[in-house]
C-alpha cells in the first residue's frame, strides 16, 4: 500500500467507524429484544470495513488495515467495547484478508465478497469463542451463532459493501476498476 | 494543557501507558472465567466514578442499552450451559443450575468489566494526545503514524459534513429510515474520499513517502536514465552553441574577406 492508499484507508474507515460507534446502542437494544442469536443478524454491518475498504484500494492487506482503523476510530470515538472491539477488527480482517488473498486479490465479484463477509464472520466467531466462552454452551448454540451469523454477513457486509462501492463510482469519488461485478 | 478531559489520578497517565495496561488487564479478565478479576476492575471504574461523577454521568448512554442488550445473552448462557450441573434451583417454570449461574454471571462481569475499562479510557484520554503519543514513538511504523494521524485529521471534518447533511436533510423534511441512512453513509463516504484524495496529493506533493522519515523530502536517486538524459541535453546544448559560433564565426570570416577582399580592390 503507497501513501495515498493509506490515506483512502484511513478515510473509508473513519466513515465506516463513525456509522459502527452510532449503530453500536441500536445493536445491544435489539439485542435486549429479538435476543442474542437473532440479533447477530445484524452483525453483518461490523464487518464492513472489511469488505469495502479492500473494493476500493485492492491492495494486499487492505482487508485487514481496513479493519483495524475502523475498530481505532470506535476506540477514539468512545466505543463501549473499546479493546475488545480493536481484536475483533483485527481477526474479522484477519478473516477476510485470507479469503482475497486466496483469490489472489484479482477477483472482486459478489460471490468473492460473499465468501470473505463470511470469512469474517467465521473468525470473529473464533474469536468470540474464547473472549465469551462459547465452548462451555451446549453445542448447538455456536452453532446457531454461525448460521445466522452467515446471512447476514452475505447481506450487511458484501452486499451492502458492493451497492456502496457501486454508488461510490457513480458519484465519481471512485473509478470503477477492472473485474468490477456489473 | 492537560493530557486528559476527565478527572483523578488517571488523567495524568500517558495515553499509550494506559492503553497498554487496560489491554493488558482485558485480556486478562478473558484467561480466566473466575469473576474476581473482572469485578476487581469493576471495582475501580466504580471507585473512579465517585471521584469523578462526571465520568459515569457521560457513560450512562452507553451503559444503559449495553446492560439491557447484554441481559438476553445472560439468559441463553445460564438456560443453555452445556456444562456439569450438580445442585439445581427451580425459579417458578425454570430449573437452574448452580454452575450455569456462575458461568454466566462470570461471562456478563467479563464483558461489563471490558466495558467499564473502555468508557474509563475514552473518558479520560483526549483522542489528539492519543495519535501524538503514538506518533512520537520510536521505532513506529511511518504507515501506522500516517493512518493514525489521518484518522485524526479526518474524524472533524466526517464530523462537520454529518451534522450538515443531517441539517439539510431536517430542513427538507426528509424522513429518517434505513434507506436514508445508507444514503448519508454514502454521501458522507464519497465527501471523505474527495478530502482523502485532495490530502493525499498535497502529502505526496510536499516529498512525503512511506518509509522515509517524516518530513523529510524524498533525497534525488540518480538514475541511468537521468545521466542519458543529461547527457544528450548537454550534446544538444554543445551543438547549438559551436553551431552557432561557427556560423557567426563563418559569416563574420566571410564577412571579413569580403572587406580584406574590398580593400585590396581598393
Amino acid at each position: 500500500m503507497n501513501t495515498r492508499d493509506t490515506i483512502v484507508t484511513a478515510a473509508v474507515a473513519v466513515v465506516l467507524g463513525l456509522a459502527q460507534v452510532a449503530f453500536g446502542p441500536l445493536y445491544t437494544l435489539f439485542a435486549g429484544v429479538l435476543g442474542p442469536i437473532w440479533v447477530m443478524l445484524l452483525l453483518g454491518f461490523y464487518y464492513l470495513p472489511g469488505i469495502l475498504i479492500p473494493l476500493i484500494v485492492r491492495k494486499p492487506g487492505a482487508a485487514f488495515i481496513g479493519s483495524v482503523a475502523a475498530a481505532l476510530v470506535q476506540i477514539i470515538l468512545g466505543s463501549p467495547f473499546g479493546i475488545l472491539a480493536l481484536f475483533a477488527g483485527a481477526t474479522q480482517g484477519a478473516g477476510a484478508e485470507i479469503v482475497f488473498a486466496l483469490f489472489r486479490y484479482r477477483r472482486w465479484r459478489f460471490p468473492v465478497l460473499a465468501l470473505a463477509a463470511i470469512g469474517s464472520g467465521l473468525a470473529a466467531l473464533v474469536y468470540e469463542y474464547f473472549i465469551l466462552a462459547y465452548g462451555s454452551l451446549a453445542w448447538w448454540i455456536p452453532l446457531a451463532y454461525l448460521g445466522v451469523r452467515v446471512p447476514s454477513s452475505v447481506l450487511l457486509a458484501a452486499a451492502l459493501g458492493l451497492w456502496l462501492y457501486k454508488g461510490l463510482v457513480m458519484s465519481g469519488a471512485v473509478t470503477a476498476r477492472e473485474g468490477d461485478d456489473s | 494543557m492537560s493530557r486528559s478531559r476527565g478527572c483523578g489520578a488517571l488523567e495524568n497517565v500517558h495515553p499509550l501507558v494506559k492503553v497498554a495496561v487496560i489491554a493488558a488487564l482485558v485480556l486478562t479478565t478473558a484467561l480466566f472465567l473466575h469473576p474476581v478479576p473482572s469485578i476487581a476492575l469493576i471495582v475501580v471504574f466504580a471507585g473512579h466514578a465517585i471521584v469523578c461523577w462526571d465520568t459515569i454521568r457521560r457513560s450512562l448512554h452507553i451503559l444503559g442499552p449495553f446492560a439491557f442488550g447484554f441481559f438476553g445473552f445472560t439468559v441463553v448462557n445460564i438456560l443453555g450451559y452445556g456444562g456439569v450441573e450438580t445442585v439445581r434451583y427451580e425459579v417458578g417454570p425454570l430449573s437452574i443450575s448452580r454452575e450455569a449461574l456462575f458461568f454466566s454471571l462470570s461471562i456478563f462481569l467479563r464483558v461489563l468489566a471490558s466495558v467499564c475499562m473502555a468508557v474509563l479510557l475514552a473518558r479520560t484520554v483526549r483522542p489528539g494526545h492519543l495519535t501524538a503519543a503514538i506518533d512520537r514513538v520510536r521505532h513506529r511504523s511511518s504507515r501506522l503514524a500516517l493512518l493514525i494521524l489521518v484518522i485524526h485529521r479526518l474524524i472533524p471534518d466526517v464530523l462537520l459534513n454529518l451534522k450538515t447533511m443531517l441539517g439539510v436533510r431536517r430542513i427538507r423534511g426528509v424522513r429518517g429510515g434505513p434507506s436514508t441512512t445508507a444514503r448519508i453513509v454514502l454521501n458522507l463516504l464519497a465527501a471523505t474520499l474527495r478530502r482523502a484524495e485532495s490530502l493525499s496529493l498535497a502529502v505526496t506533493s510536499r516529498g512525503y513517502a512511506l518509509g522515509v522519515p517524516r518530513s523529510a523530502y524524498r533525497p534525488p536517486v540518480l538514475r541511468r536514465d537521468d545521466l542519458l538524459w543529461a547527457a544528450a541535453v548537454l550534446v544538444a546544448a554543445s551543438g547549438i552553441i559551436v553551431g552557432w559560433h561557427l556560423s557567426f564565426g563563418l559569416d563574420g570570416f566571410l564577412a571579413g574577406t569580403a572587406e580584406e577582399a574590398s580593400g585590396i580592390g581598393r
